[in-house]
C-alpha cells in the first residue's frame, strides 16, 4: 500500500493536471481581478487603499440573497423585500440591484464618514478604513449571522457544465466570471475615456493639484470613485459566493489575495490588477501544488510571488514609476 | 550568462516534472509491484487494536452481518405511544439507580468517586476550594457550552439552538430536582485559542455545574483544564477516540461514533463492496478532527491487501474553495473517495468532487457522519449530493421527509417550534430530539442518586449509563456506557446512500452494532492511542 500526500501523477496526466490547476486558477484570478480593480479605482479616486471594499461588496451580496429569497427563508431582509411586486428575484436581477446598493452604500459611506479621507495622511487613512472594514462586517454579521448561506449560481455549474481542454475541465462559472468580469472593466474604461466626469477623474488621478486648478471638482469624483468600486466589489462578491457559499467571512479572505494583485499590478492600472490577480491565483494554486506544500501556505506563495517582484519594480508590474522632479 | 538562465530554467522544470510525479510524501519508494519489505511484515502481522474503535475482524463482521439484514429486521419491541416511551425511560434510570445502590457507588466520605468497572476519581486531587455543588446556588444550572456560531461550522451552533429549546422545555415542565436550566453558549468561531478564552472566563466568573465543547481542536484545548479543574465536560461534540479515556480524563465524556470506527467502517465498506485493488482519494481537513479520520484509515490501509494506494489532500479548515484540493485528487482517478471534512466544506466536498468528475468515475463516495444533516449540508449541495455514502452514526436527521411521521421526532418537532426553534434547521433537531433527550436523562439519574444532581453524580450519571432506549437514533443502535470498560456512548451506525430526489438518506442493510468493543484510547498526540 503506497500513500501519496498533497499530489500524485503518472506522466500521462502530469499535462492534463497541470492544465486543470491553470484552469482552476483562472476563476480564482477572476474574482482576485475584480476586486483588485475596484481597490485600485478607489485608490485612484483618493491616493488612499481603501480596506473596506471588499465588506461594501459583501454587502451587496448579502442584499442579493436577500432579494433571490423567499420571505419565509429566514435570511434577513427577505421579508422585508417581499412587498415587492415579483419577489424573489431572479439571481441576476438580484445581483444588478446589489450592484447599485454597494455602489451607494460606498458613495454615502465616503460622503459621510470618509469626506475627507484622501487629504488624511496615509497611516490615518489606513486605520479609518480597518474601522470602517469592521463596522460594516460587523452590521453584516448582526443581521445575516455567521452561518454561511446558500447563494445559487449565476452560470451554470453541474457536473457536465464545462469544456473539454486537452482532458482538463474549463467550467462554465471560469467562462462566465471572466466575461463579466472583462465587461465590467470594459464599461468602466469607456466611463473614464467618454465621459467628461471619467475625463475628469482621470485628470484628477493624474495631478490632483493642477486638476483643481482648472476647476474639477474633487469631492464629488471621489464619490464616483467610490461607487464604481462598490459597484465592482459586490459583483466579485457575487461571482465568489455562487461557486462557494455566502459568508461573512468570504471578502476579507479574497481581501488579501486581492490586496497582492494589486499591489502586484500597480496601484494607478486597472489592467495591472487584473494582471495581478490571475498572477497571485496562479501561485496560489501552482505553487502548493507542485511542491507538496500544505495548503495554509497557499497564501504565502503568492506573497512571495508579490515580494519578489516589489523588489525589482517597486511601482507594481503596470503601474507608472514615480517621478522626482528636481 | 543567457545559457545558464536556459539551464536553470531547464533544471527547474525537470524537477516541477519529477517533484509532481514521483516526489512528495511517499511512504514507501519500492516500485509499485515490488512492496518494501516492511509493506510485506506490516501485512503479515495481526493489525493491534488501536483504541477508540473495534478490532478490523470485529467490524468486517459487523459490517456483513448488517449487509444481509433488512433495515428494518433489526427493530426491536418499542413503545408506540409518547406515555410508554416515558414508562420506559423511568424503568431504565430506575435501575441504574438501583445498580449504583447496591454496589456503592457514589462519592464516599474520602473524597473517592466510586463508579462501575474500576471507574474511581480522587477528589481530593482537585483543586483547593472545590466544591461538588458549586453551580448550584440559585436553583438555576447553567451549562457552559462553546461552539462556532460564526465562521465555517457556524451550522454546528443550531445544535445548542435546539438544546436551549430543550431544556426551555424542561424548565416549562417544572425542571428536574427542583432545578431549572440555562444554556449558556460562547461563540468560539472553530478557533481552540478562542475556546480557551471562553473556558477562563467560564471558569472565574459563570463557574457553571458543568460544560461542553464542539469540536476536536477545541475540545482538546480546554480538556486538560476540565480535568484539574473537575468540571465535567459532558458529552463533548466531537467524535474524536480520545474522549474514550476514563482513567487518564474521567470528567470527559464524548456522544457521538468516534471517528476511529467510522473510519474502519469506511474500510470494512470498501473490502466488502469493491474489487481489490482501489485507490481510496481522502480530502482531509487540517486539524486535529481530520487528522483523527486520516490516521485512522491509514492504520486500516496500512494492514489492507485491498488498498492499493491511499492518497491524501490535507485542506485549510478555513478555505473558501476546495477547488485545487479536489483537482489534484482527481488527477489520482481515484475508484474511492472519501471527505474528512466538515461545516462548509462538507457543501464544498460534494460540489468539487461532481465538478471535477470524480463521481463520474468512482466506484462510492463517502460524506463524514458530520455531515449528515440534510437541511445544512446535503441539500445545499444540489443535485451533486445525489448517491453519496455515508456512515451515519445511527441518528435520524429530523428533517428526513421519511421520519416525518415518527412518533418522537413529530412530536420533537413540534416542542420544538413552540419553544423558539425552527423544526426546518436539521442541526436545532439534533440538539432537541437526539441530545436534548440524553442530557435530560443524566440530570434526572443524577437527582435520583444519593445526593442529587452535584459534578460527581453527573459523572456517575454518564458512567453508569447500562442502558437507554433512544427513539432519535435507528432501532438497533445501542447507547451506553460502563466505567473503565465501556467509555464510549454510540458504537453503532448505519450504512446510508442519499436520494437526492426524495432528499432522504436510504439505510443500507442493517443497523451495525459494535456495542462495547471499542478499547480506550490513552490519546497520545502525533503518537495516537
Amino acid at each position: 500500500m503506497k500513500t501519496h500526500r498533497h499530489y500524485s501523477c503518472s506522466g500521462g496526466v502530469f499535462v492534463t493536471l497541470f492544465l486543470q490547476r491553470i484552469l482552476d486558477g483562472l476563476f480564482n484570478g477572476s474574482i482576485y481581478g475584480a476586486l483588485a480593480v475596484a481597490i485600485a479605482i478607489s485608490h485612484r479616486a483618493t491616493g488612499r487603499v481603501n480596506l473596506a471594499q471588499g465588506e461594501i461588496g459583501l454587502f451587496g451580496g448579502y442584499v442579493a440573497l436577500a432579494l433571490a429569497s423567499p420571505a419565509a427563508s429566514f435570511v434577513a431582509g427577505a421579508a422585508l423585500f417581499s412587498n415587492l411586486p415579483g419577489h424573489p428575484f431572479n439571481l441576476w436581477v438580484s445581483t444588478l440591484f446589489a450592484v447599485l446598493v454597494s455602489a451607494l452604500l460606498a458613495v454615502v459611506l465616503q460622503r459621510v464618514v470618509m469626506r475627507d479621507f484622501g487629504e488624511s495622511t496615509p497611516q490615518r487613512a489606513l486605520n479609518r478604513s480597518i474601522a470602517l472594514l469592521i463596522c460594516v462586517s460587523a452590521v453584516i454579521s448582526s443581521q445575516w449571522g455567521g452561518r454561511a448561506r446558500v447563494f445559487g449560481q449565476l452560470f451554470p455549474s453541474g457536473a457536465d457544465d464545462y469544456l473539454n481542454v486537452a482532458g482538463a475541465r474549463l467550467r462554465y462559472t471560469t467562462i462566465g466570471a471572466w466575461v463579466v468580469v472583462i465587461v465590467a472593466c470594459g464599461l468602466v474604461t469607456l466611463f473614464m475615456s467618454k465621459t467628461k466626469a471619467g475625463l475628469s477623474f482621470r485628470a484628477l488621478t493624474d495631478n490632483r493639484g493642477s486638476s483643481i486648478l482648472v476647476g474639477i471638482q474633487p469631492k464629488k469624483l471621489m464619490a464616483i470613485g467610490w461607487g464604481i468600486s462598490g459597484a465592482l466589489a459586490a459583483l466579485a462578491a457575487s461571482l465568489a459566493a455562487s461557486l462557494s457559499l455566502l459568508d461573512s467571512s468570504l471578502m476579507f479572505r479574497t481581501l488579501i489575495y486581492a490586496l497582492a494583485a494589486v499591489t502586484l499590478g500597480g496601484f494607478d492600472s486597472l489592467r495591472g490588477a487584473v494582471v495581478g490577480g490571475i498572477i497571485v491565483a496562479q501561485a496560489q494554486t501552482l505553487v502548493p501544488g507542485y511542491l507538496g506544500l500544505p495548503t495554509e501556505m497557499s497564501i504565502v506563495a503568492a506573497l512571495m510571488v508579490l515580494i519578489a517582484v516589489l523588489v525589482f519594480r517597486p511601482w507594481g508590474l503596470f503601474g507608472q514609476r514615480p517621478v522626482e522632479r528636481v | 550568462m543567457r545559457r545558464m538562465k536556459k539551464n536553470f530554467a531547464a533544471l527547474a522544470v525537470v524537477a516541477m516534472v519529477a517533484a509532481a510525479c514521483g516526489g512528495g510524501d511517499d511512504a514507501s519508494d519500492a516500485p509499485a509491484d515490488e512492496p518494501a519489505a516492511e509493506e510485506e511484515a506490516a501485512a503479515e502481522e495481526p493489525a493491534e487494536d488501536a483504541g477508540g474503535a473495534a478490532s478490523e475482524e470485529d467490524t468486517a463482521a459487523a459490517v456483513e452481518e448488517a449487509a444481509n439484514e433488512d433495515a428494518e429486521a433489526s427493530a426491536e419491541e418499542l413503545p408506540t405511544t409518547l406515555e410508554g416511551w416515558q414508562e420506559l425511560w423511568a424503568s431504565q434510570r430506575a435501575a441504574i439507580v438501583a445498580t449504583a445502590a447496591e454496589e456503592g457507588w457514589g462519592l464516599g466520605d474520602d473524597g473517592i468517586l466510586v463508579g462501575p468497572a474500576g471507574f474511581t476519581i480522587d477528589t481530593n486531587e482537585c483543586p483547593e476550594g472545590w466544591n461538588n455543588d458549586e453551580g448550584l446556588d440559585d436553583g438555576v444550572i447553567t451549562i457552559g457550552v462553546t461552539t462556532a456560531t460564526s465562521g465555517s461550522l457556524a451550522a454546528y451552533g443550531n445544535i445548542y439552538t435546539g438544546l436551549g429549546a430543550y431544556f426551555d422545555w424542561i424548565n416549562d415542565q417544572g425542571g428536574i430536582g427542583g432545578y431549572t436550566f440555562e444554556v449558556d453558549v460562547k461563540d468560539d468561531e472553530y478557533v481552540a485559542t478562542k475556546t480557551i478564552e471562553a473556558w477562563a472566563e467560564f471558569f472565574q466568573s459563570v463557574k457553571p455545574l458543568v460544560g461542553h465543547t464542539l469540536g476536536s481542536p477545541n475540545t482538546f484545548s480546554v480538556q486538560g483544564e476540565f480535568n484539574s479543574q473537575c468540571v465535567p465536560q459532558v458529552m463533548v461534540s466531537t467524535g474524536h477516540q480520545a474522549w474514550g479515556d476514563p482513567e487518564n480524563n474521567p470528567w470527559t465524556t464524548g456522544y457521538q461514533l468516534s471517528y476511529a470506527s467510522e473510519a474502519l467502517l469506511w474500510g470494512a465498506w470498501i473490502e466488502a463492496n469493491t474489487e481489490p485493488g482501489v485507490v481510496v482519494a481522502g480530502l482531509v481537513m487540517d486539524n486535529d478532527f481530520g487528522l483523527a479520520y486520516e490516521q485512522a484509515f491509514q492504520d486500516f490501509a496500512d494492514n489492507s491487501d485491498h488498498i492499493e494506494s491511499f492518497e491524501i489532500v490535507r485542506h485549510d479548515p478555513a478555505a473558501a474553495t476546495l477547488t485545487n484540493e479536489v483537482t489534484t485528487l482527481a488527477a489520482s482517478n481515484p475508484d474511492v473517495f472519501i471527505s474528512m471534512t466538515a461545516g462548509n466544506p462538507c457543501v464544498l466536498a460534494i460540489q468539487e468532487a461532481a465538478r471535477a468528475g470524480i463521481t463520474e468515475t468512482a466506484q462510492a463516495y463517502f460524506t463524514p457522519s458530520v455531515c449528515k444533516s440534510i437541511a445544512a449540508y446535503m441539500a445545499p449541495a444540489g443535485d451533486a449530493a445525489d448517491k453519496w455514502y455515508i456512515i451515519g452514526g445511527g441518528v435520524k436527521d429530523t428533517t428526513d421527509s421519511k421520519y416525518a411521521d415518527d412518533l418522537w421526532i413529530s412530536y420533537a418537532n413540534e416542542k420544538l417550534e413552540e419553544f423558539g426553534g425552527d423544526a426546518t434547521i436539521s442541526l436545532q433537531g439534533e440538539g432537541f430530539a437526539n441530545r436534548g433527550l440524553v442530557w435530560e436523562q443524566i440530570f434526572r439519574i443524577a437527582a435520583e442518586l444519593e445526593g442529587g444532581i452535584n459534578r460527581t453524580n453527573i459523572m456517575l450519571a454518564q458512567r453508569g449509563f447500562a442502558e437507554f432506549s433512544h427513539p432519535g437514533l435507528l432501532d438497533g443502535i445501542v447507547i451506553n456506557m460502563n466505567g473503565n470498560d465501556d467509555a464510549y456512548f454510540i458504537e453503532g451506525s448505519d450504512i446510508s446512500q442519499f436520494d437526492n430526489a426524495a432528499q432522504t438518506w436510504v439505510q443500507q442493510g442493517g443497523t451495525i452494532d459494535l456495542s462495547g468493543l471499542s478499547p480506550n484510547c490513552a490519546w497520545v498526540a502525533g503518537e495516537g492511542c
